[in-house]
């Protein structure tokens, strides 16, 4: 009996060492990375004058071609689709850590204000989950997952999925770090939304107030951006005029924080400038970078707006 | 509770490390009290529905051991009446409804018969048929009355087998709970490599497969030829091994506290015609048909000569079906068993002369080959949403290949399956491939379904490798969406 008991414990300790080594091995290759600009971060390798951060509206609405030439800036783009506050928070907060160059940075908003839309491009990230910042964001997210992550051995491996495996063998492209310059599509954009109340959490508010001040107080000038969004679609987000107004809460010239609400913008009219009723095409992208541009460069340089600015129309009055 | 939860990986260990633990008399309280948690976990008032059958069969049994005469026979009815009552009310009574309607619509009158809005019990049909067989074999004088109600209940509701099968018969596992149950290595080690095995095949290939499968049946119209023909082979694997793997668990679960259970898949793909695959296939059900339909079937309707067997078979196989899933594809996937066996059955000797000619490999492997592709034939109408889109795979599986035997082809084939990405498409395609092989040539070298055959005769580090790699391939590539399994829903 007790050589059985042996013999189990023994096989129980081997196979939780070999999970763990390749865990660890695992975690280990993938921030090694070099195309993958999130490992680039963690590894305090990136240190652009401007950064962007954001979910998909900010890695497919900045184009890196018309902003270098506009702005002159070096620049770097972090955002990814899908990925909310919860999860851009902790890399700000990993990037403030050892930011020296950066002078401006563009955090494009969302009208989602909310927690639980999950961890999304969870690949990227699992192999920093047990650092401090990552750890305590994602647990909002998701706290079950995440907890279980840091302390089940073997839990994490779970967590992976096959583009996990695939992104091992197959990189990302280090040219789309800088954004892309637009999809042409016109396909996803819906003439029709059912009206319906976005997500809205104060809490969430406050945690990017708190953020733009800790930014704000490295000497950083902070853009929250509120990009266009289909008009014929977006009229039927019920709470949006109240959302924009929340975000405008946070603007602080005095510090350099602004806000800038693109959703004003005539670009919001025409079908023709979206893939998607959220998301600009390559035409809308290219006409966004270049407004955006000398919109950014006329508050930095606290000059008039520029003229080629797009007209703001009146769509949250009703 | 599900299997592949991490609440099972604590559920599990905690429940039989307090089993053996315990003393022998209070034993079978805390296996049904765990079965109950196991239970509860997913609609808790359901045990109520449980515990009303539980009631109904365990005085039944009594009552129809002690009864003599014409009596027997009524409590037998009656315990049956309220068994296949509960079924019918939670699984059958919308489907009943709505063809009603439909047919007063056809006849352009009304009959505005109420759908109701109820969610079925989860592993009805399942502790159903358990419970019948344990009144019917009492009636039969085959068993002895529980006269132990906690016993009895554990009968009903043993957690490994609760939800989801074996289907077991009192005979084999009643007596199992009065036997007192020493912790053994042996039955330790057995049954922890049945639950690894059986979760490889649900986590590592199942649920791997079903993301292929659940691509193409989301919106199976557009497409046809390969993807299609892929799809179906997909989830006939996939249903094999999603089942099969839970019935893996099940009976290493049991195993490890000492109880052993029915056996329930056989290595039904290497079967050689439809009768030989349900033979191996799902038994506990299959036998449970036998024995409890076709059996005093065939026995009543003995003056008809063959045709009674037809019959019996096709009566069996309509009633299959149904009792899969309350649609019409479920009994058109039933009727299409029967069918292939009444066919089967009575072109045996034809057959056999006609297939003596060929050599005995080309024989056998064209046998397994056609039996495999039918099963799977029938398998869309077990997967499909409806007829309509099941005859509409069927009808374009053999369409659209033209284009497919070309570089652009293929990679239009790997794109529609994979998503945009070609290379990542060809790279999920490959991977859940080479799974399936393994997998094959692994449970080719696997006899009496012992997983420790596989490894048989070999030194320690390999026998611990294999299963320590199995473990790791089931953390590391399994596919955890808290995905239920397939015969949950039945």
């Amino acid at each position: 009996m007790n050589n059985n008991i042996k013999k189990v414990s023994v096989f129980v300790i081997i196979t939780l060492a070999i999970i763990c080594i390749l865990q660890y091995g695992i975690d280990y290759v993938y921030k090694k990375r070099s195309t993958d600009k999130y490992a680039l971060l963690f590894r305090h390798e990136i240190d652009p004058e401007l950064m962007i951060f954001g979910s998909s509206t900010a890695i497919k609405h900045y184009n890196p071609r018309v902003i270098k030439k506009l702005t002159g800036l070096s620049y770097y783009n972090m955002g990814y689709d899908g990925l909310f506050y919860m999860q851009n928070i902790p890399l700000v907060k990993e990037y403030l850590t050892y930011v020296k160059n950066c002078k401006y940075m563009v955090i494009s908003c969302s009208p989602y204000l909310g927690k639980d839309w999950g961890i999304m491009a969870a690949d990227f990230f699992y192999p920093y989950m047990t650092d401090g910042p990552v750890y305590k964001y994602y647990h909002q997210i998701e706290p079950a997952k995440v907890f279980k992550a840091r302390y089940v051995p073997g839990y994490k491996l779970t967590l992976l999925n096959k583009a996990f495996y695939w992104r091992i063998v197959h990189q990302p492209k280090a040219d789309t770090n800088l954004g892309f310059e637009g999809i042409n599509e016109i396909n996803q954009v819906f003439d029709t939304i059912p009206p319906y109340m976005q997500i809205y959490d104060e809490d969430m508010l406050q945690q990017i107030k708190s953020l733009t001040r800790e930014v704000s107080a490295k000497g950083i000038k902070v853009f929250l951006v509120m990009s266009p969004y289909y008009v014929e679609a977006d009229k039927y987000m019920l709470n949006m005029k109240y959302i924009l107004s929340r975000y405008k809460s946070i603007e602080d010239t005095s510090k350099g924080i602004y806000f800038m609400d693109y959703t004003t913008d005539t670009l919001a009219l025409h079908k023709k400038y979206f893939f998607s009723h959220t998301h600009l095409n390559a035409e809308g992208n290219e006409i966004f970078s270049n407004t955006f541009s000398h919109d950014m460069m006329a508050l930095i340089n606290k000059t008039q707006p520029t003229p080629n600015a797009l007209r703001p129309v009146e769509r949250y009055t009703k | 509770m599900l299997f592949n939860s991490f609440e099972f990986l604590i559920f599990f260990p905690v429940v039989t490390i307090l089993f053996f633990l315990l003393p022998h008399k209070f034993r079978w309280f805390h296996l049904l009290a765990a079965s109950c948690i196991f239970y509860m976990y997913l609609i808790p008032v359901y045990i109520l529905i449980l515990l009303f059958t539980i009631i109904i069969d365990y005085i039944a049994g009594i009552v129809i051991e002690n009864a003599t005469g014409p009596k027997r026979k009524l409590f037998l009815i009656f315990s049956l009446v309220a068994n296949i009552g509960i079924l019918a009310f939670f699984k059958y009574y919308n489907f009943f409804a709505e063809n009603i309607n439909l047919l007063f619509h056809a006849t352009n009158t009304h009959a505005n018969i109420k759908l109701l809005e109820i969610v079925l019990p989860i592993g009805l049909s399942f502790h159903t048929f358990q419970a019948m067989s344990y009144t019917i074999e009492i009636y039969r004088g085959n068993q002895k009355a529980e006269r132990h109600f906690g016993i009895y209940s554990l009968y009903v509701m043993f957690y490994p087998q609760l939800v989801a099968g074996p289907i077991e018969r009192p005979q084999n596992i009643l007596h199992q709970f009065h036997e007192k149950k020493h912790f053994s290595y042996d039955n330790f080690a057995e049954g922890m490599k049945l639950i690894i095995w059986g979760f490889f095949k649900k986590i590592v290939i199942a649920d791997r497969l079903a993301v292929i499968v659940n691509y193409v049946y989301k919106n199976p119209t557009e497409y046809q030829g390969l993807p299609l023909v892929i799809a179906v082979i997909f989830f006939s694997f996939q249903l094999y091994l999603d089942f099969s793997g839970y019935s893996d668990i099940a009976l290493g679960t049991a195993k490890v506290m000492g109880y052993d259970l029915m056996v329930n898949f056989n290595r039904p793909f290497s079967s050689k015609t439809i009768t030989e695959l349900w033979r191996r296939w799902h038994i506990s059900l299959s036998t449970w048909f036998n024995d409890y339909l076709f059996t005093p079937t065939i026995t009543a309707l003995r003056d008809w000569g063959k045709e009674a067997i037809a019959f019996g078979l096709l009566l069996t196989f309509f009633l299959c079906g149904f009792w899969h899933g309350a649609a019409w594809k479920f009994i058109v996937f039933g009727l299409l068993q029967g069918i292939a066996i009444v066919y089967e059955f009575y072109t045996r000797k034809k057959r056999k002369k006609l297939f003596s000619k060929l050599p005995e490999k080309v024989n056998s492997s064209l046998s397994v080959l056609l039996t495999f592709g039918y099963f799977a034939a029938t398998c869309i109408f077990f997967r499909a949403k409806d007829m309509r889109e099941a005859m509409y795979i069927l009808g374009h599986l053999f369409t659209g290949w033209s284009h497919v035997f070309s570089v652009h082809g293929i990679k239009n084939v790997v794109t529609l399956l994979g998503g945009k990405d070609t290379y990542y498409g060809a790279f999920n395609i490959l991977l859940d491939i080479g799974i399936l092989v393994i997998f094959e040539w692994l449970q080719r070298r696997m006899t009496n379904n012992k997983v420790s055959s596989i490894v048989a005769g070999k030194p320690t580090f390999v026998r611990w490798g294999f299963y320590c790699l199995m473990i790791v391939l089931i953390l590391a590539i399994g596919v955890y969406k808290d995905d239920s399994f397939i015969y949950f829903q039945f």
